[in-house]
């Protein structure tokens, strides 16, 4: 992996924003996404097969992403895991939602609860970019524990899980 | 004797005056032996006096201060949420409204109003604190449509998302066992305390907790009469008896009694008091339930909150003071309306009401609501775990808090339709015998519990068996048996074909094990799937022995039911106790993929100014791999298809549900243990004395499963773990798979890698030599 860790991870959330509100939100809403944050990713490979496709049936759990999404922005993450814990609970089966969440715990330093919320995601769905997401935020969660070999490993996971994409 | 019941400053200074009188006088030498052995015996007297006063007073101080004058914690339901697309019934929704107090017009211009037409609410919402942050005060419209909800729309007319607030389902004082409905003195209708004062203790407000005048009255009374017709007791002195004492009358008590009367009025000033007895006095009995307060007793006798009732009510409720059982109003209705005549005119004579007022009142009936239609505390089983898990889990200095409000997960519709399921298939089951059961309804995914019942009468507050009966557990151990062995699929699929066939462990010292089948019958070899589905005993301990206690027990410990011990052969078929929490913890740990979650009932907690002070956040545990529970769950799938949960095809057709069935030693427990994509429920039917109750698991319990998840929305299982799974035809006998278009063939999951290796032909081919 040549990349940063840290930018990638950015990339691919944005990325799912995007992919989120284009699917999810009623249709008369504009995606809402930062500016100079999509011309980044529009460079790399992972942006160009464009082949996260999740779709939510339920407005409720766009209407409550789109509140986290904005609680997220205006850095107040409490709210943000607020909104998604209730979106959660329309949609128990989102893996794009648990994977959320374990971001948002990584960032709040909450290391091992962000590697069991992206195992949920993992254990949820079989779409390889988001596995491979799922699997950087465990290896990033184990190295902050200081778990370097268990870190390899799951950057090891995510490399086969974007492969097999 | 008399200076005894007065105030101890009193108390001190007529002594001292006695003193100073008997200082003047005769001398003669026997006068001054006698006078010596009164200032001794004095002496001795005000010792014991003065220290029985101060251990009382400490009593007092300490008890009674810390635990009285804090406002309770109230504890209410989750918000209603209101989504497009929710299942839910529009009678659900009104319910709600209703509940939390919102009004039904024809135009909701007010907040607190709502309309309905037909299928559509126009709601004026209030705004709200509570779990997951707030709701502002906004107008929202709600469609229903074919029992879910068809839109929400804000005013604008664009798609919202709304909450409507949690309901208060009670109130708790945290470090106490009982539950009571508080009330602040600054509530309390004027009325009622006027009442109470006119007959009860008319020179409150003046007298220094005791009256030694009414006293001796009182006891003049009492000889006359020969047995007690008058008490004499202040307001203070009753509150003393009701909060300290116990209820027997002698001497020493009486003592007691007076001095901490003297002591509470010390400390205390008369408001608080006065807040105190109308919470702590005595109304009534219900089966072992007392009904202490006036909170309480409205509702136990009126059915309706304390400041809706009107003077008749009123003088009703302070005439059974003087004895409730004596002047119950429904076994006594003609004795308890002369009492409370008695009080009215004694209202009047006190010039409380007026004398027009109180005939009004005289000619009203008792207005007492049928026991049966009381509904006394709202979910005792529920608020008990709340109350434990306040105490295991929230810092005790949060708790000290006053007026802490707790947001649970209790949802109002899943906890009825438990409670309805226990108490109707317990009363359709036993003709007159003494079966009891309990239930416990939690989300999977979070592990948040929306329903418990831990009595077939679920309002009845007692032994909660749903958290304290703690039975042998049965087949339902057997999941975690055929987990460890999913577990090393190069030894074990679910295709393996297992041995049914009788057979013993030896447990040393000549003793033998040897499990049977409930059938009694041993039908040879079946398929590992089957095995569990049918809940083979054999099968299992056979499959148990040969991967091992050891892997067992691992199993079982990542399912949090680890017996604790080194197991015995005979805990691979459930001879151990859990309780139908823990049994519930242990299926929704498969339930959620192998992922964990402490089964909570607390959401948040505010503090009075909705501040809040912890939550419980969402948490998930990966405490197993969650491709092997995927393989166990679809065998407990099988179970409600084919197997001992079969009868769930015709008790909740076309829904999808995994579970296991569990029965004990000559049918002493019947358990089912189940869930869906969103659900995981248990419920447990069987006896207190631990008699056989005749029941099979599928008969008792799985029933009582049925109909309170049929009242819940139909969420289709989970699919955790199926990235890492591979499905094909097989045919177990041959250990063998076969191409897909053998469409007779059965489709099994296994883990990657492990299917069988596959044959050419959908049958096996025969040569036949000519």
């Amino acid at each position: 992996m040549s990349m940063r860790p840290g930018r990638l991870r950015l990339l691919l959330l944005l990325m799912i924003a995007i992919l989120l509100a284009a699917c999810a939100t009623a249709p008369e809403r504009e995606p809402v996404v930062d500016e100079p944050a999509i011309e980044e990713p529009a460079e790399d490979p992972i942006d160009e097969d464009g082949a996260i496709r999740h779709t939510v049936d339920n407005e409720a759990v766009a209407l409550l992403w789109e509140q986290a999404e904005e609680a997220r922005a205006n850095d107040e993450i409490r709210s943000a895991i607020g909104a998604l814990e209730r979106a959660l609970r329309v949609a128990p089966e989102d893996p794009v939602l648990w994977s959320r969440l374990a971001e948002l715990q990584l960032e709040q330093g909450e290391h091992g609860v962000a590697e069991n919320f992206a195992a949920r995601s993992n254990s949820l769905t079989d779409h390889g970019l988001l596995l491979y997401r799922n699997w950087l935020i465990i290896g990033a969660a184990r190295e902050y524990r200081g778990d370097d070999e268990g870190a390899r490993e799951a950057r090891a996971q995510a490399d086969r899980a974007r492969g097999g994409d | 004797m008399g200076a005894l019941w007065q105030h101890p400053r009193a108390v001190a200074k007529r002594t001292s005056s006695r003193n100073r009188r008997k200082r003047t006088p005769r001398r003669t030498g026997r006068g001054a032996w006698i006078r010596r052995l009164l200032l001794l015996a004095t002496g001795f007297g005000l010792a014991y006096v003065l220290t029985a006063f101060a251990i009382l007073d400490h009593r007092v101080r300490t008890e009674f201060g810390q635990t009285q004058w804090r406002l309770p914690a109230h504890v209410y339901t989750q918000p209603l949420e209101l989504y497009s697309g929710r299942d839910l019934d529009p009678e659900v929704l009104e319910d709600h409204l209703v509940a939390v107090g919102y009004r039904a017009t024809s135009a909701p211009d007010q907040v607190g109003e709502y309309s309905r037409d037909g299928d559509r609410f126009r709601i004026h919402a209030r705004a709200f604190r509570a779990a997951h942050g707030g709701e502002p005060r906004r107008r929202i419209e709600v469609d229903f449509a074919g029992g879910a909800i068809a839109g929400v729309r804000a005013a604008d007319g664009t798609a919202t998302i709304a909450r409507i607030e949690p309901e208060r389902i009670g109130s708790v004082f945290p470090g106490r066992a009982e539950d009571r409905v508080l009330v602040r003195l600054e509530d309390v209708p004027e009325r009622l305390v006027d009442a109470l004062l006119a007959v009860e203790d008319q020179a409150f407000r003046e007298h220094h907790g005791v009256r030694p005048s009414a006293i001796a009255r009182a006891a003049i009374a009492n000889l006359r009469a020969g047995r007690t017709v008058q008490g004499g007791s202040t307001i203070t002195q009753q509150l003393a008896k009701n909060f300290f004492l116990s209820s027997e009358q002698t001497l020493a008590r009486k003592f007691d009694e007076a001095l901490m009367a003297l002591s509470l009025e010390w400390h205390f000033d008369k408001d608080e008091i006065l807040e105190a007895y109308l919470n702590e006095v005595y109304l009534g009995q219900d089966g072992p339930r007392s009904i202490n307060g006036f909170g309480l007793g409205a509702r136990y006798w009126f059915n309706r909150p304390l400041d809706e009732l009107d003077l008749h009510e009123f003088a009703l409720l302070v005439g059974m003071i003087r004895g409730p059982s004596y002047y119950d109003a429904r076994a006594r209705p003609e004795r308890a309306r002369r009492r409370r005549d008695v009080v009215l005119e004694a209202m009047v004579v006190a010039g409380a009401v007026d004398a027009d007022a109180a005939s009004v009142a005289r000619a009203q009936p008792l207005d007492v609501a049928p026991r049966e239609r009381v509904r006394l505390a709202g979910y005792p089983a529920y608020i008990d775990l709340v109350r434990r898990q306040l105490a295991a889990y929230y810092d005790e200095e949060d708790l000290r808090t006053e007026g802490l409000r707790v947001y649970t997960h209790l949802d109002p519709r899943a906890q009825a339709a438990a409670e309805a399921a226990v108490s109707g298939r317990l009363d359709a089951l036993d003709g007159g015998q003494d079966l009891q059961g309990a239930a416990i309804i939690a989300e999977v995914n979070s592990g948040a519990v929306v329903a418990v019942v831990g009595d077939r009468a679920p309002r009845t507050a007692g032994f909660n068996r749903a958290l304290d009966a703690r039975r042998q557990v049965g087949s339902l151990a057997k999941s975690a048996v055929y987990l460890a062995a999913l577990g090393q699929p190069q030894r074990y699929t679910l295709a393996t074909l297992m041995d049914d066939a009788e057979f013993s462990v030896d447990l040393g010292g000549g003793d033998a094990w040897r499990p049977r089948n409930f059938d009694g019958e041993f039908p040879g070899e079946m398929a590992l799937i089957d095995a569990l589905a049918q809940s083979r005993n054999v099968a299992t301990a056979r499959l148990g022995m040969d991967i091992g206690l050891d892997a067992v027990g691992k199993a079982l410990a990542a399912l949090g039911v680890n017996p604790g011990r080194r197991l015995h052969p005979a805990d691979l078929l459930g001879a151990f106790g859990r309780t139908p929490l823990e049994v519930a913890a242990m299926y929704q740990t498969l339930a959620a993929g192998g992922f964990d979650s402490p089964l909570s009932t607390i959401a948040e907690v505010h503090d009075a100014a909705g501040e809040p002070l912890a939550r419980s956040p969402l948490r998930v545990r990966q405490a197993l791999p969650t491709e092997s529970v995927f393989l166990v769950n679809h065998a407990l799938h099988e179970a409600t298809r084919t197997g001992t949960a079969r009868a769930l095809t015709s008790l909740l057709p076309g829904r999808a549900v995994a579970g296991k069935t569990g029965t004990t030693n000559d049918l002493r427990d019947s358990w089912f243990a189940g869930f869906d994509g969103r659900h995981v429920g248990v419920a447990w039917v069987g006896r207190d004395d631990n008699l056989p109750a005749g029941l099979t698991g599928s008969a008792g319990a799985l029933p009582v499963w049925a109909d309170m998840m049929r009242d819940l929305p139909a969420v289709p299982l989970q699919a955790s773990g199926s990235g890492g799974i591979e499905w094909a035809r097989v045919a177990p006998e041959r250990g063998r798979s076969l191409p897909d278009h053998c469409t007779d063939a059965r489709r099994l999951p296994f883990l990657a890698g492990s299917v069988p290796p596959r044959d050419r032909d959908c049958r096996e081919q025969m040569l036949r030599l000519p």
